[in-house]
């Protein structure tokens, strides 16, 4: 089945990086990619319903405006069934723990490892299908 | 005599001696009296001894001419008779105090004598010579009465007077005895008298002039004679209280003394004080610098690695997608001639290898931003288990490269001497790190500063790291071959905001922050050899499990919940 993911992040080369790595995906239509620059873009998304099933990839916490923890908790407020990623280059403990605490059900450290983040994604996949 | 003063004593000598004197002189005086009174006794006597004798002649020459007369009847007899009577008569009253009774009897008997004589002259001038005869006989007794007991009064008298002068003799001698044994007496006892008074009054004198020779030569102690009512006593008081001023002053002197030196103490204390509250202002300010430098540090590290994370991302999808291209193209480079298909796979073999190159020098700053980070985080850490070698290792390279990019000049020899039986400490890898790397930053600086102070090129500096097995714990040594620590800061070493580094060099808070990672937070300990001039030894040593409960496993409960 196809799964829908929506990576946040306010580097537009985000989306080209993903997009590359997930090409071979993407071709076997495993997954689709969406991207949003900011929280509020996110959030606008989120309630135009991407379909199909859908998972978030919140890739940077410190982002301008709202910021990644913040956004975790409004998305787990809207949306509790919604599973999201966190993906940062802050690996501290107190984010880890907030991250926790707000619902998330991934914390990766960048630099990304992309063979395990995608080792991550089949884990949460895998009770959805 | 202490308790009578020395006035009283004087009087007292001098009336002594005045009593001596009086009672000697009236001991004299008495005997010379006595003397002179048996002299004139002596001088009466021997006038009753002439008139004894004057009247035994006078007798003598009455009797004959009564006698005479009586038989003669010549008027001149008669005559010299009377004339002999009266001399007898002055000579009986001059002797009559020797014998009254005696020389009442002579004159009455010389009375009836010369009666009887007359009446027997009368009877003679009558014819009558019977009864003229029987009145003489008569009268001859009486004249022989009278001479015996004229004859008795002479002798009485005499050896009265023999006697008296005897007497007077001996009293003499007695008075020249007495005069000489009284006068040396006295005289003894003047003596006497006097050197006890003297010596009364010298001997406390003598000890009052020895306490003041010793006063006045400084000796406070010395001893002092007994106070009194006397005059010397007086002496002593004044002396005492001389003495007990001087005491006094010579203790408020050293009060003062004492008092200056106290405030001297206080004022110097409160400079070094000042001092230490300024050098551990200026380790605050430039500690604030070194956190505000690590926040701004942390940020940079963080910022840099989004584009880092990029870089490397790229070169590995791209390094990916060269092999893509290679097989899709494949078909079409085989159609190529030789020549065009050598160079198209040069040029992918170089792009490989570029693309190769930038991962590999991106994998190498994001070691580099890993590191910043870990050090400049601090604390928070997880506990794992971690290959203490490995964790040295990365620590010594990374202090190495460190001082080597601060300053390029900067060259030591690392001598690593790692044991190989050591199993993994459970540890929080980034704040052992931060410790490791602050005894080699200490280690490195200190081999550095021998060399700049030997600067002949004899010098090698080397910094040996040793780890070792000790059973229940690991142990780390870093032992460099620099200046040494001095004794007197041995014990300061783990304070914090002390540092032997100029200000800018070192924050003080490197090994007090390395001590608190290892005791309290790994329950291990940390100490220090060294010998100045040659070298320092930090000794490390980590249980290889934590057991002790404390701060670290507060934290650990919190991060769980």
């Amino acid at each position: 089945m196809t799964v829908s993911i929506l990576i946040v992040d306010d580097e537009p080369d985000v989306a080209i990086l993903f997009r590359q790595q997930f090409r071979s995906e993407a071709r076997e239509g495993a997954y689709v990619l969406h991207f949003a620059l900011s929280a509020v873009e996110a959030l606008e998304r989120l309630a135009g319903e991407i379909e199909p099933r859908l998972i978030v990839i919140l890739s940077d916490i410190n982002m301008p405006g709202m910021d990644g923890l913040s956004l975790l908790r409004e998305i787990k407020t809207r949306r509790p069934d919604l599973p999201v990623m966190m993906l940062t280059a802050y690996g501290d403990e107190e984010r880890r723990r907030r991250a926790a605490e707000y619902g998330a059900s991934e914390f990766v450290t960048k630099p990304v490892d992309f063979e395990f983040l995608k080792e991550r994604l089949r884990r949460l996949i895998a009770p959805l299908t | 005599m202490p308790s009578v003063s020395i006035r009283a004593r004087l009087i007292f000598l001098a009336a002594l001696l005045l009593a001596i004197l009086a009672v000697s002189s009236m001991l004299l005086i008495r005997e010379l009296a006595r003397v002179s009174q048996s002299l004139a006794d002596e001088t009466t006597l021997v006038s009753v001894v002439k008139n004894a004798n004057s009247a035994s002649k006078h007798f003598g020459d009455l009797k004959y001419w009564v006698m005479d007369a009586a038989v003669t009847q010549l008027a001149s007899s008669q005559e010299a008779a009377k004339t002999a009577k009266a001399g007898l008569d002055t000579n009986l009253t001059a002797i009559s105090a020797v014998d009254p009774t005696l020389v009442a009897a002579i004159a009455r008997e010389v009375g009836e004598m010369t009666d009887l004589a007359r009446e027997a002259g009368v009877a003679y001038s009558s014819d009558d010579s019977a009864s003229g005869n029987a009145l003489l006989e008569q009268a001859k007794s009486h004249v022989l009465a009278i001479d015996g007991e004229i004859d008795w009064i002479v002798d009485r008298v005499e050896q009265e007077a023999v006697a008296r002068r005897d007497a007077s003799m001996r009293g003499s001698e007695l008075a020249v005895k007495l005069a000489i044994v009284g006068g040396v007496g006295a005289l003894a006892l003047a003596l006497g008298f006097t050197a006890f008074t003297v010596r009364s009054i010298t001997v406390p004198l003598k000890q009052v002039e020895r306490s003041i020779a010793s006063i006045t030569n400084g000796d406070l102690d010395a001893p002092m004679p007994p106070t009194g009512v006397h005059e010397i006593g007086a002496m002593t008081k004044t002396l005492g209280m001389l003495r007990d001023s001087l005491i006094e002053r010579g203790r408020l002197e050293r009060e003062r003394e004492l008092a200056q030196a106290e405030v001297r103490a206080a004022r110097d204390a409160a400079e070094t004080a000042l001092h230490e509250l300024r050098a551990a202002q200026a380790n605050l300010i430039q500690a604030e610098k070194m956190a505000s430098l690590g926040q701004l540090t942390a940020g940079i590290a963080h910022e840099i690695k989004n584009p880092l994370n990029f870089i490397n991302n790229f070169a590995n999808l791209s390094i990916g997608l060269l092999d893509e291209l290679k097989a899709v193209a494949a078909p079409a480079f085989n159609s190529l001639d030789q020549h065009q298909r050598s160079q198209l796979d040069e040029v992918a073999e170089l792009l490989t290898g570029n693309l190769e190159r930038i991962a590999e020098h991106g994998k190498r700053a994001d070691n580099i931003v890993k590191s910043m980070l870990a050090h400049s985080r601090g604390g928070g850490g997880d506990r794992q288990r971690a290959d203490l070698n490995a964790l040295v290792e990365e620590s010594l390279n990374l202090a190495y490269h460190g001082a080597r990019a601060q300053d390029p000049n900067f060259n030591i020899t690392l001598d690593r001497q790692y044991g190989a039986d050591i199993r993994p400490v459970e540890l929080v890898p980034q704040d052992i790190t931060r410790v490791f790397l602050n005894l080699f930053g200490n280690g490195f600086y200190a081999a550095n500063e021998r060399q700049r102070s030997v600067n002949d090129g004899t010098f090698r500096p080397v910094l040996t790291v040793t780890t070792r097995d000790l059973g229940q714990a690991a142990e780390v040594r870093v032992r460099d071959n620099g200046v040494g620590i001095p004794d007197d800061i041995r014990d300061k070493l783990f304070q914090p905001f002390f540092t032997t580094k100029p200000t800018g060099v070192g924050t003080g808070l490197g090994l007090s922050i390395s001590y608190e990672i290892v005791t309290k937070q790994h329950g291990g300990t940390i100490n220090v050899a060294s010998e100045v001039g040659r070298y320092t030894e930090f000794v490390v040593t980590l249980p290889y499990r934590f057991s002790a409960g404390g701060a670290f496993e507060t934290r650990a409960a919190g991060r769980e919940s």
